[in-house]
């Protein structure tokens, strides 16, 4: 009897430690998620930190052309689309 | 003799003067109302007239109902609703309450990946519930914008909550919903639980809005509802041009779309 229920312990032992996932497979901490979605947020502010500052060189790039190079090529303005995040029903 | 003459002609003049005189009009019922049931009813309520039988209910001065009560559910849509108190064969003027949407006609606007800034990609409701086009590449427009026009970021023209932008033009989460082709035809805009904030705009579609500037589900305080007939969308491939009409309902929060 307490040989059976050793075994059955052991097994029950062994069944708990093979379900265990292996290192490194059990998905981002809540952490590490926290951690990426600001690298994600830091590096939206950049871009558009980036933008702007790129407008704004173009914008004194031109008028330097209009005012010094009269007939000289302006930088087309281009249309600034952005992204789209994800549609919401309602 | 002259005497009673005169006395007679006097009382003669009095009684015709008095049984000439007019009747008292009745008072007109002052009319207040209130938006409910997701936008689907206009509750009307109106104090009591004194020494009336009751009152009518007129929905675009067709009488529709009467009542003895003080207000109204309003669930059939109509561009106006009057309640007048009557007595007997008397009638009074009725107070009026004015759901018409105001309507703008052959507004052109173009998708964002257009490069012309004369050529708007935004359109954006005035105060008096006019449309007016905007141009996305104007950041004192931004906070103006209800809805812009992608095709910068789809593969066909698709009509865009300004909250969707990355970065954000501002923070409503305005949406659209299918609603067939028939624009007069569109009594009440779509149920909520239908819309999106993303729509691809095709030829000919009627499109109900909804413009929910705080992003919290329906009030009947600062969002409204309308309605859109995409005349036309041309363009084989982007850059895309369309040309809407579009009707929006003054009234917060009330649905009722009737233009015809």
């Amino acid at each position: 009897m307490i040989k059976i229920a050793t075994l059955l312990a052991l097994v029950a032992c062994l069944t708990i430690i093979g379900c265990q996932p292996p290192e490194g497979m059990a998905g981002p901490t809540q952490e590490e998620f926290d951690a990426l979605k600001a690298q994600v947020e830091t590096l939206q502010a950049d871009v558009e930190a980036m933008n702007m500052a790129m407008d704004s060189f173009v914008e004194e790039y031109n008028k330097h052309v209009e005012k010094y190079h009269k007939g000289g090529t302006v930088v087309p303005k281009t249309p600034t689309t952005g992204g789209v995040k994800p549609p919401t029903q309602k | 003799m002259n005497r009673l003459l005169g006395i007679t002609l006097a009382l003669s003049a009095l009684l015709i003067l008095v049984g000439c005189e007019g009747e008292e009009a009745l008072e007109t019922p002052n009319v207040t109302y209130e938006v409910t049931d997701n936008g689907a009813t206009l509750v009307l309520d109106w104090d009591a007239v004194p020494d009336v039988d009751g009152y009518y209910i007129y929905a675009d001065d067709v009488l529709i109902d009467s009542t003895t009560a003080l207000t109204y559910d309003a669930t059939v849509p109509a561009m106006v609703y009057g309640v007048s108190a009557y007595l007997g064969e008397d009638e009074s003027a009725a107070d009026e309450v004015d759901c018409t949407p105001v309507e703008t006609a052959n507004i052109t606007v173009y998708g964002n990946s257009d490069p012309d800034p004369a050529h708007p990609s935004g359109i954006g409701f005035m105060a008096d519930g006019s449309c007016v086009t905007l141009a996305l590449s104007e950041p004192t427009n931004h906070p103006d914008i209800d809805f812009y026009f992608d095709d910068a970021n789809f593969a066909n023209l698709t009509i865009v909550s300004p909250g969707d932008h990355v970065p954000p033009y501002n923070d409503e989460e305005n949406a659209t919903a299918a609603s067939g082709t028939d624009y007069a035809a569109l009594e009440i805009a779509a149920a909520l639980g239908n819309y999106i904030t993303q729509r691809t705009v095709n030829n000919n579609a009627v499109l109900s809005f909804w413009i929910d500037p705080d992003a919290d589900g329906w009030n009947n305080v600062t969002d409204h509802f309308g309605k859109i007939k995409v005349v036309s969308v041309s363009g084989a491939t982007a850059p895309f041009t369309a040309v809407l009409n579009v009707a929006y309902q003054p009234i917060p929060g009330l649905r009722w779309v009737v233009t015809q």
